[in-house]
């Protein structure tokens, strides 16, 4: 089907485990636009049980801004677009909530396969509760005994490289088969075999003829120790995580069939803007979602797409794994006000994580779910890094070209600057690098887009779907603070040259430019180490809703013990943004 | 009209009906109309556990293929330990070859060589937890149980569910609670309920009267890994902070003092997690109970418990639905209700913060 050719108006929903979002896309000159987005919570839970009241009440939200109707008299959506402009031409779905597919992991050595399928579980949100292999130190009849008191939905079985050893394999086959022999008939779980392929065989013999369950083949994870595949996996985890949903939660049968592409993970829609946003630039993406519930982080790295969804951390439901590796100071560090009590920060993130849906309503409130999403994405980072083909020291992050960071804490944040400031302090690259903010929290339906229709996505990227908020220069090393690092000129196109601004080592400045004004930006560096190359000393760039940003802060910033010191910085960098208001 | 996402519950006297299922298939114990107590086990699984692979083969030196003529044991029979399970006679059948079970259970699997031994099963019970009647049967799941009484929905819970009485303990006009007041005789085995912030004191206090459950209105988070490790049901109506209770919730609790009461500390999980709760069974009685009504949207004269904001913690009535979304103090601009509060206090509260109590 040329999917290409008929992409009209199209509606992305995405189901996340708090809100449900609906964007609507349409052409507008023969163009396509963002043109509005819609959004309810979730319904999955009581007292609902239905995810399609939160759908409707999303489509129902963009009605209510467009005026257009989409929803029929019986609140289905009206497709195809109608001559008078009622309903759309096509849907696409994802969806990061609904029952979890809980699994066991059964594999050979922990790092290699196993790794790989945890990876691609993860991504599908598919939950894994015990890991099954040769190190890990039970008997045979332990782990036979651990897989029947799981009782797991699905059994994930990855190990061998390709023309490799096949003995080993043969002997968690085993375990798995005299597991499954001894559950009772019709309560038997699935499995999903993407091992080496030389124990196919072995595989039907006994899963299959000897247990009589159905198992799915899906390529090796794990090719060879060099090299790792997983689309294939990833694909039947999504189809199988899929068909849990549907089958226990009202709605997600009605969703799939409204949808051209069913209902896709909403990691592997998000991943797939990412990946196609590397593929159109001759430059290193990152991606960072913080979601409530998990945090996904997607990098086109070198050509090579890389993702990892963090998941149990988020600004949510995932709130208590970020507060496991953190104490109250790391939140209370990026504060400008003083609290009454420390211990009220993790306070509010234990709030946070009962109380997923509320929002920030006081200043105070603002800082705390700031603080909180730049403790999230520092500690996702910390999981994904490892697994990036890069050599890096730690908390550093490779040079990049574009970065896009989303979520509804800092897509809805009342500033753009709160959402650059939690972006920058959160990731700390260095160089130049472009960032995009998803304040309409579209890059989901962005990535379902992008398989139905790719220039369509390109189109409303570029026509402002996501954010510009400017391009950052940021400087590495650790200038004295005062010390003037560089001189920035910038000059807009069609214009003298402007002033040549002295930018001082600890200080964040915002150059104005207005957004996607075109513009030479000619640096000097005036210090040692600032991690800026030659080529970077004369950039065009474009302004974003922050003109033109240089963080000459220095890496890692240099954040003050003192207390009083400490937030008298925060204030500074706070009011760089936010006192030049949003272009 | 709106849809709000947080919904509580506060219910002087209603229909409440709970489902209490097992997590895997098992045996319903009740039936349909059957009158239940709470300690009543209402349904029942096996979880088969304590395997033994014997390898039947290798034990006896014979090919696979040929164990079967020696197996003395077939499945579904039971073993007692040391009991022979297969044998074989060796040089002209002077010297016995014997396999003997190393434990008491049952054979459940006998093929390719092999024998497969189970011990006694773990055995999973659902009890009732609340008194009332089972309304529905779910084989092979559970059953759900219909009662009449007041339920009170909390912020959070942790420990076991726990069925005792309930006992209040007031705070005095100014300061606190002293610990010193909870008295072996009098709170053993009760489920305290102070109408205000929990601390460390307050719990090591309640545990060391041997007391079943401790209900407050809130309490540091980091007393959470110490909860964790107390042998006690603790529950909170509003949060994590020191944050009061709301004067609905408080007095809920103080016309059932001495009534027994059910504490359910919930179970997390975002999906299909299920919210702590107290239930408390009354007698059916010339009242009407109210029926829970799945009314997701929210109106006008609507009861609603604030979430967040200066006046967190608080129950009032929706006065007004603006059309259009308004700035809060921390800048955001978002759509809500105004609330209208105790002295003639009205208030805007985001959507996001409201709880909808129903």
């Amino acid at each position: 089907m040329a999917i290409e050719a008929k992409a009209g108006s199209i509606l992305a929903i995405d189901v996340g485990t708090v809100n449900t979002r609906a964007v609507l896309l349409d052409t507008v000159g023969g163009v396509h636009r963002f043109i509005a987005r819609g959004e309810a919570p979730t319904t999955s839970g009581a007292p609902w049980d239905d995810i399609g009241e939160g759908l409707r009440a999303a489509i129902r939200d963009i009605i209510h801004t467009t005026g257009r109707p989409l929803l029929d008299n019986l609140e289905n959506p009206i497709i195809p677009e109608r001559p008078d402009r009622s309903g759309v031409d096509s849907i696409v779905a994802s969806a990061s909530t609904g029952r979890p597919v809980r699994a066991m992991l059964v594999g050979l050595v922990p790092g290699v396969s196993l790794e790989s399928g945890r990876r691609a579980a993860e991504d599908t949100y598919v939950l894994i509760e015990d890991v099954i292999s040769l190190a890990d130190g039970r008997t045979r009849e332990q782990q036979v005994d651990a897989i029947l008191a799981l009782d797991p939905d699905l059994i994930i079985i990855v190990g061998g490289t390709e023309g490799g050893a096949t003995q080993a394999m043969s002997e968690q086959i085993l375990t798995v088969a005299m597991a499954c022999l001894l559950m009772v008939k019709g309560n038997k779980p699935r499995i999903l075999f993407a091992g080496n392929t030389a124990v196919q065989e072995e595989v039907t013999a006994q899963l299959e003829e000897g247990v009589g369950i159905e198992v799915i083949y899906a390529q090796n994870v794990r090719p060879s120790l060099e090299r790792e595949q997983l689309d294939d996996v990833r694909t039947h985890l999504a189809e199988l995580a899929q068909g849990f949903r549907v089958s226990s939660s009202s709605g997600f049968e009605e969703l799939s069939r409204w949808s051209e592409t069913g209902v896709v993970p909403t990691a592997k829609a998000y991943g797939r803007l990412v990946e196609f946003m590397g593929k159109r630039a001759d430059w290193d993406v990152l991606g960072i979602d913080v979601g409530s519930t998990s945090t996904i982080v997607a990098a086109s790295l070198g050509g090579t797409f890389l993702q990892r969804v963090c998941s149990e951390l988020g600004i949510g439901h995932g709130a208590r794994g970020v507060l496991q590796d953190i104490e109250a100071e790391q939140l209370t560090r990026w504060l400008t006000v003083a609290l009454e009590d420390e211990r009220d920060a993790i306070n509010y993130a234990w709030n946070k994580w009962l109380y997923p849906h509320t929002v920030p309503q006081t200043p105070d409130d603002l800082e705390l779910e700031l603080a909180l999403a730049r403790e999230t994405m520092r500690a996702a980072l910390r999981q994904a890094r490892p697994t990036w083909p890069v050599s890096l020291e730690e908390e550093s992050l490779p040079r990049l070209g574009e970065i896009v960071a989303g979520g509804a804490v800092l897509g809805r944040a009342p500033h753009p600057g709160y959402s650059a400031l939690a972006i920058l302090d959160a990731l700390q690259p260095v160089g130049v690098v472009k960032l995009w903010l998803d304040s309409y929290g579209v890059a989901t339906a962005l990535g379902s887009v992008a398989e139905l229709a790719a220039r369509a996505a390109v189109e409303v990227i570029e026509s402002g779907g996501l954010l510009n908020l400017g391009t950052a220069v940021c400087t590495a090393g650790s200038a004295r603070r005062g010390q003037v690092v560089l001189k920035a000129t910038l000059t807009p196109e069609g214009e003298a040259a402007g002033e040549s601004i002295p930018v001082r080592a600890g200080s964040l400045v915002s150059l104005p430019l207005a957004p996607g004004q075109p513009a030479q930006l000619t640096l000097q560096p005036r210090a040692r180490g600032t991690g800026l190359s030659r080529q970077d000393r004369k950039l065009d760039v474009i302004g974003g809703v922050l003109g033109v940003i240089v963080d000459a802060r220095g890496r890692p910033l240099p954040i003050p013990d003192d207390a009083e010191e400490r937030r008298d910085v925060m204030r500074e960098w706070r009011s760089a943004f936010l006192e030049s208001q949003p272009s | 009209m709106s849809l709000l996402p947080n919904h509580g519950h506060i219910h002087d006297y209603t229909v409440i009906r709970r489902a209490r299922t097992l997590s895997r298939p098992g045996e319903i114990l009740k039936r349909p109309g059957q009158p239940v107590k709470p300690l009543d086990v209402v349904a029942r699984a096996i979880v088969p556990q304590d395997h033994h692979i014997i390898d039947i083969s290798k034990r006896l030196h014979v090919p696979v293929d040929k164990v079967h003529h020696y197996i003395l044991k077939q499945p579904g029979e039971p073993v007692e330990p040391d009991e022979p399970i297969a044998a074989r006679r060796q040089v002209a059948g002077l010297h016995r070859l014997m396999v003997r079970s190393p434990i008491q259970g049952e054979v459940v699997e006998v093929g390719s060589g092999i024998i497969i031994l189970e011990g006694d099963p773990a055995i999973v019970e659902v009890k009732a937890s609340i008194p009332g009647e089972v309304a529905e049967v779910l084989p092979p799941w559970g059953v759900i149980i219909e009662t009449t009484g007041a339920r009170l929905q909390l912020a959070w819970g942790h420990g076991e569910l726990t069925f005792n009485q309930l006992r209040i303990l007031v705070p005095p006009q100014e300061g606190e609670i002293d610990p010193n007041v909870l008295d072996d005789m009098e709170h053993r085995s009760t489920i305290v309920f102070i109408p205000a912030p929990l601390t460390e004191e307050l719990l090591q206090a309640t545990v060391g009267v041997n007391a079943a459950g401790l209900v407050g209105s809130s309490m540091d988070a980091g007393l959470v890994p110490l909860v964790e490790e107390l042998d006690l049901t603790v529950g909170l109506t509003e949060g994590f902070g020191r944050v009061h209770m709301s004067i609905e919730a408080a007095n809920l609790l103080r016309t059932n003092n001495g009534r027994e009461i059910t504490l359910d500390p919930g179970t997390s999980g975002h999906w299909r997690g299920s919210r702590p709760e107290i239930i408390i069974s009354l007698p059916q009685d010339d009242a009407q109970p109210s029926i829970p009504e799945p009314d997701e949207l929210l109106q006008v004269g609507d009861s609603v418990h604030l979430l967040r904001g200066p006046y967190r913690g608080a129950v009032g009535k929706v006065s007004a639905l603006p059309e259009r979304p308004r700035r809060v103090p921390s800048g955001l601009r978002l759509k809500g209700a105004e609330v209208a509060l105790e002295d003639n206090v009205t208030t805007f509260v985001p959507f996001a913060n409201l709880e909808h109590l129903g």
